[in-house]
């Protein structure tokens, strides 16, 4: 049950101060890892060709995680380098600097797997300190992340998790919330506001690395504009006429981990820049030279989303209008608030379709009937299927992992490879090292490509939903649609609509309900438009 | 006073934060003069505190002097042109007889009448203004003594100290408070009116009820208009509000784009009270920021302090500038 008002109240009144200990943790070997991997980055996305660019966002996507999950210091550190070749190629097409930076960051990298992780053992012992002495605790975090946490200790359970704004609203009030990561409202490790602006805990112990920064206006109060943590670290004065100031914030900061000087790399500097400003930094340079998009996510309550350009309007149908003429609308994601609606995303088919029809999904069922064929073939061991890919320029991290995905059954979407040279090599290799010969019929990989593509909502790409015209076309059919879309709205969170057989457009429309739209990501065209579980699209968050 | 929320536990006395919406949305509404005011609070979680506000302003309203039957009769005669309705019954006002109101019937045409039968003649009556329950078309009743709200005790017990509120003001509709209801459906605001409840002498009403808000039929007496975000339509025509209370950023970000979108339509001119939910996301937080920002080039602080919110309530006030 939600707590109510009055006792959200009392507990504010109740609590005379509220402590943000941040513990941040040292770790020299990490610190310098950090340094090299930074090195490799700004080259690659300065002078990276596709191929390249897409195993920076890779790494940039692991040094993220890095730094906002407890994630224990194993191979994948070693794994993630290694998909920039060997010592020879990174050489040649790098330079001495970066290779050097690659061989320390390999070499630190195996150190750090032998010490095992600070942040780890750290966070380890609070929360059985907690738990020990029946202190109410909550971790905010991803729920993907969950698993690294409950690796920690045996007594952690589900319900010691809070996962979001929704989630953090509706909890009862505890004595310890636990976060790991500096404070963000965007990207990696980001979370509410309100942690800072409507505790419901008198304690926030941060567990951070040491050089990562919280954002200065993190703990925002609406009215007034100010911020707890500007204020924590002394940026601007303090009023107590603000809830900032009323709510009494003070901080504690210690520092723990391995604080010792690493004598074999010679390390003793803590990062020197943060990584996330960093990160921003190098990102937003590439996306300039590149012309990459501001866009829009649009995510669905199925937990799917769309990314659309910022400025680009959308389609959508409002079930609460009651005049049905006013219920489909033309809006910028940007400019109106969606929640509620349905997004209405059209699966018009073009000339080029041919036969191919996603419904019966004729050509997900043959490919992924051989894929999973090899993965039963090879229960254990999958690493030869992915070192096959991998030499096809399939440079994916956790390739074992996503090789089971693709098998999954189409639902909102076929489950596949996002690329279509990924997809190709995977058609590929089954065809000629597994013996499927089925998958090497004419045309194959292209027709099932296209029906992936059609799952993805982009079957009128390629530049033509820019023309306005074509969006108001869109709309009046949609308009003269509306009896079918009122009907076909039976209370799910996603619908079909067919267009009529007489009109000029053969297809169909898909109606998502929206739940949120998160503004300011910076994306290639090329993912624009399609639609993914939402966790895709953490690559494009900062 | 006894005050509910929605897990239903009884609390013996307003909780302080109650007290203080309520004493805002009535200074709130003591204090509108000609310098348009846009008042922010932003409160620790979801809550009713949209409707608390709006409750605080009607409550100054019911403490200003009604109209009188003498203005009664001329806004009865400057709609003389309007068909008038009591119950399912037309008429259209004659004039004023001594201060009852005179009404001739509005006989409907009927095709399939038998011509035999004689034609039926219209009636006209006269009786005094507030036994006829009269009410424009799509409006709600001018005036009644049936139907007035029945709410006074708990009115008065909710009204700041020194505020004294007219019997005969609960016989009359007004519009000059409107209530925004959250973007996301009117569902979710009415389900947060309808939760919280008072009570006192034995007599309970929740916030709904207390706000006489329409619900379905005209034949009411009603003080406070209801405003879809996501239609764009007001639950009643009337005067152009001179309050509006917004329930979340979404409704307040409509109601400002409406009031900038031209400087004649009904919210132009209204002073705007936003009611926001710090749990809210950082994307809805910051696009009240950037519109705040924006409105401060023609808006400049209040610097005049109001009573000092408690504790997880902050407050802002700005003027327009002149």
């Amino acid at each position: 049950m939600i707590m109510n008002v009055t006792s959200c109240f009392d507990f504010l009144s109740n609590c005379e101060s509220f402590t943000l200990d941040r513990k941040e943790i040292v770790s020299n070997l990490f610190g310098d890892l950090r340094k090299q991997i930074r090195v490799i980055l700004e080259a690659m996305y300065e002078n990276g060709n596709d191929y390249e660019i897409e195993i920076a966002h890779e790494l940039r996507t692991r040094l993220s995680e890095w730094l906002t999950v407890p994630v224990p210091f194993d191979g994948a550190l070693t794994n993630s380098l290694q998909l920039l070749g060997d010592r020879n190629t990174i050489e040649r097409r790098w330079g001495d600097k970066v290779v050097r930076a690659f061989e320390t960051a390999v070499s630190i990298s195996e150190s750090m797997q032998q010490n095992g992780s600070p942040m780890r053992r750290s966070l380890g012992d609070e929360i059985v300190k907690l738990l020990r002495e029946n202190t109410s605790i909550q971790i905010y975090a991803h729920p993907r992340s969950v698993e690294h946490f409950l690796s920690l200790c045996n007594a952690l359970t589900e319900e010691h998790f809070l996962y979001g704004n929704i989630e953090y609203a509706a909890s009862e009030p505890f004595d310890v919330l636990l976060k790991v990561g500096p404070l963000r409202s965007v990207g990696w490790g980001k979370c509410p506001d309100a942690l800072l602006t409507s505790p419901k805990f008198h304690t926030l112990a941060q567990f951070v690395w040491i050089g990562s920064s919280d954002e200065d206006s993190f703990g925002q109060d609406p009215v007034t504009g100010e911020s707890v943590i500007n204020i924590l670290t002394n940026k601007t004065s303090l009023d107590v006429t603000d809830v900032c100031g009323a709510l009494n914030w003070s901080l504690k900061t210690t520092r723990s981990g391995d604080t010792l000087p690493d004598p074999e790399h010679g390390v003793k500097d803590e990062p020197d820049e943060d990584d996330f400003s960093f990160l921003f930094r190098i990102q937003s340079r590439y996306a300039d030279v590149n012309r990459e998009r501001s866009a829009a996510l649009i995510k669905f309550v199925n937990a799917y989303g769309i990314l659309v350009p910022s400025h680009e309007a959308v389609l959508v149908y409002d079930p609460e209008k009651n005049d049905e003429n006013d219920a489909i609308e033309l809006v910028q994601p940007m400019g109106k608030h969606l929640e509620g609606c349905f997004f209405a995303l059209p699966m018009i088919e073009t000339a080029d379709f041919g036969e191919v029809h996603v419904e019966k999904t004729n050509y997900s069922k043959i490919w992924k009937g051989c894929l999973t064929d090899v993965i039963k073939g090879h229960p254990k061991d999958l690493s030869e299927l992915s070192q096959l890919l991998r030499m096809n320029k399939v440079s994916l991290l956790n390739l074992d992992g996503r090789l089971p995905e693709w098998c999954n059954p189409p639902s909102t979407v076929i489950p596949a490879p996002r690329k279509w040279e990924h997809f190709n090599a995977l058609i590929a290799v089954l065809g000629k090292h597994y013996n499927k010969h089925e998958l090497l019929a004419d045309d194959f990989a292209k027709k099932a490509w296209v029906e992936i593509r059609r799952s993805r909502g982009n079957a009128i790409n390629e530049g033509r939903e820019e023309i306005r015209t074509q969006k108001e076309l869109e709309f009046d059919l949609l308009k003269k649609m509306i009896l079918k879309i009122v009907n076909a709205n039976t209370g799910k969170n996603e619908f079909t609509v067919p267009v009529p057989p007489d009109h000029d457009l053969h297809g169909s429309y898909r109606f998502f309900l929206v739940e949120s739209v998160e503004q300011g990501l910076v994306v290639p065209d090329t993912v624009l438009r399609e639609i993914h579980s939402v966790t895709e699209f953490d690559i494009w968050r900062g | 006073m006894k005050f509910a929320e929605k897990d239903g536990t009884y609390y013996e006395c307003l909780p302080e934060w109650v007290a203080y919406l309520l004493r805002m949305g009535c200074e709130f509404a003591g204090q509108i003069n000609k310098r348009q005011k846009i008042s922010l609070i932003s409160m620790p979680c979801d809550s009713p505190g949209a409707g608390l506000v709006a409750l605080g302003a009607m409550i100054s309203y019911l403490s200003a002097r009604p109209l009188s039957d003498e203005e009664i009769h001329r806004r009865l005669e400057n709609g003389k042109s309007r068909t008038l309705f009591s119950g399912t019954d037309m008429f259209r006002y004659i004039g004023d007889d001594r201060g009852k109101a005179v009404i001739e019937e509005i006989i409907k045409s009927d095709k399939r009448r038998n011509l035999k039968r004689p034609k039926k003649e219209p009636i006209i009556r006269t009786a005094s203004l507030n036994g006829l329950d009269l009410r424009f078309e799509d409006e709600t009743i001018i005036v009644s003594s049936n139907k007035a709200l029945s709410y006074l005790h708990i009115y008065e017990k909710l009204a700041p100290q020194g505020v004294v509120i007219y019997d005969r003001a609960l016989q009359q509709s007004h519009s000059a408070v409107c209530i925004v209801g959250k973007r996301k459906g009117l569902s979710v605001t009415k389900a947060l009116l309808f939760d919280t409840c008072f009570e006192t002498d034995g007599k309970t009403a929740n916030l709904l009820e207390l706000l006489s808000l329409v619900d379905g039929s005209l034949d009411v007496v009603s003080r406070v208009t209801m405003y879809n975000a996501r239609t764009g339509k007001l639950d009643r025509p009337g005067l152009p509000p001179e309050i509006v209370v917004a329930d979340g950023i979404d409704a307040f970000l409509k109601i400002v784009e409406e009031m900038q979108r031209s400087t004649n339509n009904i919210f132009s001119g209204c002073n705007i009270v936003v009611v926001i939910d710090r749990t809210e996301k950082r994307e809805k937080l910051d696009s009240l920021q950037t519109k705040v920002s924006e409105l401060r080039q023609w808006y400049e602080p209040d610097l005049l302090e109001f009573s000092v919110p408690p504790k997880g309530i902050a407050y802002a006030t700005y003027f327009k500038r002149i």
